[in-house]
């Protein structure tokens, strides 16, 4: 019984992506530059956001210094395209690249602690990285940041969506390869080390190396959602990985749902356009943010899709 | 059916100790299991019958002695090696994977020996190799009908079973049961009781068990601690004779 109404859930929601997908891909052209840019934003999020998700919401690992990797991923593309002038092929893997290579590192020092003291070492790791981005200037820029990174030339559509349909493709593929993260056993295990790491080291899995594996993935991934936003932004500055950011992603994972990876992608989509939306209208939008926070964890723990009931936990 | 010694025991530990600041949780116990052998650790509570499994297990490090495993030193093996070589465990304190239904907890189960484990492109559900073990075992326990329910919605008998289910879906040759019968009713209980009489008689089973009829009804030998300590061994008439084990546990008449 719950078998079928599970699998039912899953055509619908499989179903509502694809179509989600396809009205992203056919409706640009005929729609105002402002929305096609707001667009392109959130998908950006989106990706990073899910990333998140595999840390958050399926290993159970409250992570605040996501952001660090995001950044890596974006100081990296401004710095190539704008100082040696790289492809989008060659910055793109290299943002991959480096920020996975910065969550091996980081890891093996942040995965000596969990819980709530995991919070806090990657807090700090999120603020280190500011640090960084803000002082050492040399590299970095500083406060001024690395500004004008020209969009990359792709020429494969006319007009100027080709980084529009560019950042979809991206996303098409890397919501793909997150859906078989989590569905694979290696994803299962994930959930398990949620539930109980005890249960899962007596049961024979090294519960460290699978949580470095996916902190690796989830960073890489965060790189390239980073890449694709110093792209996409022109500018790449401190405020990349500021604590109003880091804190960003993980109100995208919480409102939309932890633990489901659609509802980060969704709750990206809603921040990103409520904060046009309210910007609008006050200056005050970290105000606004900060009272869907409180809404959201006091209403709505387990996010929209909790409140929408497809979580089943 | 008193075991013949074998020539290398199953389970061995050579003065193990724990200490926690200065409590020596566990002190220089010494103990010999031989293969097949089922043999149970009793002891008031707070004697240190579940810090010697964490021990054994590799969940926690000793601080001083040896434990070996079919002669070979595990001292250092950590916890998830030591179910590689064929040691399980069950918990007092149930200790399930909440959100996930019955046959994923199974499958996790199955996946913890298994290389499919690193597999991170291809759907679980393809597995049907896995599943299809999982369901094997559930019908063995006898919980086939709640297969695709959560497991946190089953009843606390269920989880019990659940619990066993686990264990042995990774083949222990040595099996570490804590208290399995906790929190039962007498039925569940005595049920829980047959299905572990009825285990390989090839698997050495430890089992910690404050239900006195379940320990004499499954082991042929006790062992009983007291505060960290052996106190007594031998045969489960000898022990329930033992006016010794009788004072720890109801103290001075």
């Amino acid at each position: 019984m719950t078998g079928f109404r599970a699998g039912r859930a899953r055509m619908a929601a499989a179903v509502a992506g694809i179509a989600g997908l396809v009205l992203l891909a056919i409706l640009p052209p005929s729609l105002p530059a402002y929305v096609v840019i707001v667009l392109t934003e959130c998908r950006i999020y989106a990706m990073a956001a899910a990333s998140l998700d595999l840390l958050n919401g399926y290993t159970g690992m409250a992570s605040l210094g996501h952001a660090a990797f995001f950044a890596v991923g974006a100081y990296t593309t401004a710095l190539l395209t704008t100082r040696s002038g790289a492809s989008f092929a060659v910055a793109l893997a290299a943002s991959i690249l480096l920020a996975a290579a910065a969550s091996a590192a980081v890891g093996v020092l942040i995965l000596r602690a969990s819980g709530i003291y995991f919070m806090m070492i990657t807090l700090s790791v999120s603020m280190c990285a500011w640090g960084l981005a803000y002082r050492w200037v040399s590299l970095t820029g500083g406060d001024t940041g690395i500004v004008s990174i020209p969009r990359p030339r792709l020429g494969f559509v006319a007009g100027g969506l080709e980084f529009y349909y560019a950042t979809l493709v991206l996303f098409s593929v890397c919501l793909t390869l997150y859906l078989l993260l989590v569905w694979s056993p290696f994803g299962k295990t994930l959930v398990g080390i949620r539930d109980s790491e005890s249960r899962m080291r007596v049961l024979g899995f090294n519960v460290w190396l699978h949580k470095y594996l996916v902190l690796v993935i989830a960073g890489a991934f965060a790189g390239l959602a980073g890449s694709l936003y110093a792209y996409y932004n022109g500018f790449v500055g401190p405020n990349t990985v500021d604590l109003a950011h880091a804190m960003q992603f993980v109100l995208m994972v919480i409102v939309g749902g932890p633990g489901t990876l659609v509802g980060p992608v969704i709750g990206a989509f809603i921040v990103t356009l409520l904060e046009k939306a309210v910007s609008v209208f006050t200056e005050r939008w970290v105000m606004v943010l900060a009272a869907v926070y409180v809404v959201t964890a006091l209403w709505a723990p387990r996010g929209l899709l909790g409140v929408l009931g497809v979580v089943r936990r | 059916m008193p075991a013949a010694p074998a020539p290398t025991a199953a389970l061995e530990c050579e003065d193990v100790t724990r200490r926690f600041g200065g409590l020596e949780a566990v002190r220089d116990v010494s103990l010999s299991v031989s293969a097949g052998e089922r043999r149970g650790i009793i002891g008031p509570n707070g004697a240190g019958k579940t810090t010697l499994f964490r021990l054994i297990s590799g969940e926690m490090p000793l601080t001083s002695g040896r434990v070996r495993l079919f002669g070979r030193d595990i001292t250092h093996v950590p916890c998830h090696r030591r179910t590689h070589l064929g040691l399980g465990r069950t918990f007092q304190i149930t200790n399930l994977f909440p959100t996930q239904t019955v046959a994923d907890n199974l499958v996790l189960a199955i996946l913890g020996l298994h290389p499919s484990k690193f597999s991170m492109l291809r759907p679980l559900w393809t597995y049907r190799e896995h599943y299809a073990r999982a369901d094997g075992a559930l019908e063995t326990v006898g919980l086939a009908e709640r297969r695709d329910d959560l497991v946190r919605n089953l009843s606390h008998g269920e989880q019990r079973q659940v619990e066993i289910a686990l264990a042995l879906l990774g083949g222990p040759r040595v099996l570490l049961l804590d208290e399995p019968t906790a929190g039962l009713s007498p039925a569940e209980s005595a049920r829980l009781t047959r299905a572990i009489r009825q285990l390989d008689a090839g698997i050495t089973v430890l089992l910690i068990e404050h239900d006195m009829d379940v320990v004499f009804d499954i082991v042929s030998r006790i062992t009983v601690l007291h505060q960290g300590r052996p106190f007594a061994d031998g045969t489960p008439a000898e022990i329930r004779k033992d006016p010794r084990v009788q004072k720890i546990y109801f103290g001075e008449q």
